[in-house]
């Protein structure tokens, strides 16, 4: 087990190197001109100094040298505009995504998997066509017009929650709570959606396996049957779909931080890409394939805890 | 229903049974009368898909309804009727006073659960008992269906163990609560040849050690010949003929059960080819009119292309389904 872990940390290395690289050609392959950008209408003459001062004169292989040397050393860079450094700027949004993704999460696990057990229970009632019907419509709503809707309604309407900014926990709990419920619901119920389809049809398998004839040949109730036996096996593939989308959601959920005004790093990657600020865009990218990277780690590692067939290496 | 026993244990009395879809309905069960005596072995055989599966799930009442429909008869257990019992009631029979094992060793564990757990199950759930006490028990009872170093394992999980281990598993489980009814679902058919003679020698001195029926279902006339005193031949839905061990072997009096028996190997002529039975075997949607096994009969008669025949008893203990043995009792 502990063996397992260790290998698993160690082709991590490789692999966050071939991202680096991947990263820089492609971030440098936009077009586009940050030097231009940042003296708008001035004179070109000052272009080439600048051009210098950030290093963008040097051949394009020596720049990829330097980059993955500095990352090595664990130096993102200095952002072109903002006057910190790529890490300060990206840790600052940190907090805003890591509780947005959070509570995105807990949303769509607490509606999604409920919805999707009781779904599978009585396959084709009316109650799994409602619930199936229900998942299928936050399927397909666009992201903003469910963050909308939820404005209109819980904002705008009954007035219970801001309709948009963020306040730092520093500032107290209930009301960092309150700047992240809706955000957090509106992702939560898109992606509850996906986890109680997910949910139903591994339900709907597992309790279709002789172990659950054996469990109820035992005399065990209807309720143990479910909790117990069906939905610790039931619950496998979802693990690995909720660490896939908490990773998806720490990449940034763009759209809603940009409806609700959250300062996460989904907004500063965008911003940094319309301004070609090259290194925040490079870190930023470079930090959500990591936290991609981890998130699998962590999902694999907490399987095989959960699985006993991985654990003792016989998959049957 | 011909069989005289005295209060036996088990009693289905015409059970008919039929799956019921929207757009289909199959009778899967067409009266079935079957009774089991305490302390009996009953062996159950009869071709793949013919319903014995069905038979025995629906004595444990655990088939779902949709799409199974009880159609009508009774089945009595130790004097009560299973059919009219409420849920609760059957639970607290299922693993306590019948309990079974079943065809596939390797998908009826639950993988994700150790054997200890699993094993204590219907132990605590029909039982009070303390978790000290729990564990003594398990051991035992891995002990007793020979699973070597039991209370190590109790922490194991099923992948961990072969097929012939984990019906072993299973064998524990369904003696836990000393049952008086064991159903066992063609225990060994996914075994291999050396194990199935082991799990049925263990399930033998099992039986000798308690006084639990068993009602053991199988396709292989061979496996039963020596295990079990009592046999009832299942055909397409139909019981078609039941009688002792001895008997049936001696006088098989249905023509199905006399190509069974002819398909048995023999020890005393090896050369001989084996017969097999022609024909193949109707689906339970589409049965033929009459005599379900008439189109694969060689003593066919014009009869038996027009009614079904009843199952009558033709000696002590000797019930068949066939106008050839009614015509002789008229
Ligand atoms: N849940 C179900 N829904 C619909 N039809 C079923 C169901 N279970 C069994 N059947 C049908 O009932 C018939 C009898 O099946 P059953 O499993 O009892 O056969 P069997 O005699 O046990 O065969 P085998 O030797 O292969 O185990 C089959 O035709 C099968 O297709
Ligand atoms: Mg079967």
């Amino acid at each position: 087990m502990f063996s397992y872990i260790i290998k698993r940390i160690l082709i991590l290395i490789p692999t966050w190197i071939l991202l680096g690289i991947l990263i820089f050609f492609i971030i440098n392959m936009i077009p586009g001109d940050p030097v231009a950008i940042m003296l708008g209408t001035e004179s070109a003459e000052n272009a080439e100094i600048i051009r210098e001062r950030m290093g963008l004169n040097k051949p394009i292989v020596e720049r990829l040298g330097i980059w993955i040397f500095d990352l090595l050393r664990g130096d993102l860079g200095e952002s072109y505009f903002l006057g910190r450094s790529v890490a300060q700027s990206i840790l600052e949004r940190i907090p805003v995504t890591l509780s947005l993704a959070f509570f995105g999460m807990l949303f769509s696990v607490i509606i999604g998997i409920p919805l999707g057990i009781l779904a599978s229970l009585k396959p084709n009632s009316l109650r799994d066509t409602s619930i199936m019907g229900f998942s299928l419509l936050g399927i397909s709503i666009p992201e903003f017009f469910l963050g909308l809707l939820l404005i209109y309604a819980l904002s705008l309407g009954l007035n219970l929650f801001p309709s948009g900014g963020y306040s730092p926990l520093s500032r107290g709990a209930f009301s960092w709570i309150r700047s992240l419920f809706l955000p957090s619901l509106s992702i939560g119920i898109i992606w509850s959606a996906y986890i109680a389809r997910l949910m139903r049809s591994s339900m709907l398998e597992v309790l279709n396996q002789d172990f659950i004839t054996t469990a109820r040949a035992k005399g065990q109730t209807e309720y143990i049957v479910v909790m117990k036996h069906a939905l610790r096996n039931g619950i496998l593939p979802i693990v690995t779909a909720i660490g896939m989308i908490f990773a998806l959601l720490l990449s940034g959920a763009f759209i809603t931080e940009y409806l609700f005004r959250l300062p996460g790093a989904g907004s500063l990657i965008i911003s940094s890409i319309k301004k070609r600020d090259y290194p925040v865009v490079q870190g930023g990218l470079l930090f959500f394939a990591s936290s991609i990277l981890l998130v699998n780690l962590l999902v694999d590692i907490l399987y095989a805890f959960i699985d006993p067939r991985i654990k003792y290496g016989k998959k049957s | 229903m011909a069989i005289q026993e005295h209060d036996p244990l088990l009693s289905v009395e015409h059970l008919s049974l039929s799956f019921e879809t929207t757009e289909s309905s199959v009778v899967v069960l067409d009266d079935i009368s079957l009774a089991i005596g305490k302390d009996e072995i009953v062996a159950l055989v009869g071709e793949s898909g013919c319903g014995k599966s069905v038979t025995a799930m629906s004595i444990m009442r655990l088939l779902h309804s949709p799409p199974a429909q009880y159609k009508g008869g009774n089945i009595y257990f130790q004097g009560e009727d299973l059919l009219k019992s409420s849920d609760r009631h059957l639970r607290d029979i299922r693993g306590n006073r019948i309990s079974m094992i079943f065809q596939e060793p390797m998908t009826s564990l639950n993988p994700v659960l150790t054997i200890g757990d699993q094993v204590a199950e219907s132990l605590t759930l029909h039982n009070k008992l303390t978790k000290e006490e729990t564990l003594k028990a398990v051991v035992d009872l891995l002990e007793k269906v020979r699973i070597p170093g039991a209370r190590q394992r109790l922490k194991s999980f099923p992948t961990q163990y072969s097929g012939g281990m984990r019906q072993r598993i299973m064998i524990a489980m369904a003696i836990s609560c000393k049952p008086d009814l064991l159903i066992a679902d063609e225990p060994t058919t996914a075994l291999d040849v050396t194990i199935q003679a082991q799990i049925l020698e263990l399930l033998k001195t099992l039986k000798r050690e308690t006084s639990m029926s068993i009602l053991l279902i199988t396709h292989d006339l061979g496996v039963v010949a020596e295990f079990s005193e009592r046999i009832i031949v299942m055909y397409a839905g139909q019981i078609v003929e039941s009688a002792s061990t001895r008997e049936l072997f001696k006088t098989p009096l249905h023509p199905y059960t006399q190509g069974l028996l002819n398909s048995l190997p023999k020890l005393h002529n090896l050369e001989t080819r084996l017969k097999t039975i022609e024909g193949y075997v109707p689906s339970l949607g589409k049965l033929p009119v009459g005599c379900h096994f008439h189109p694969r009969c060689s003593h066919v008669m014009p009869i038996c292309r027009e009614s079904c025949p009843p199952i009558i008893e033709i000696k002590q203990g000797h019930t068949c389904r066939c106008f050839l043995q009614s015509e002789a009792c008229v």
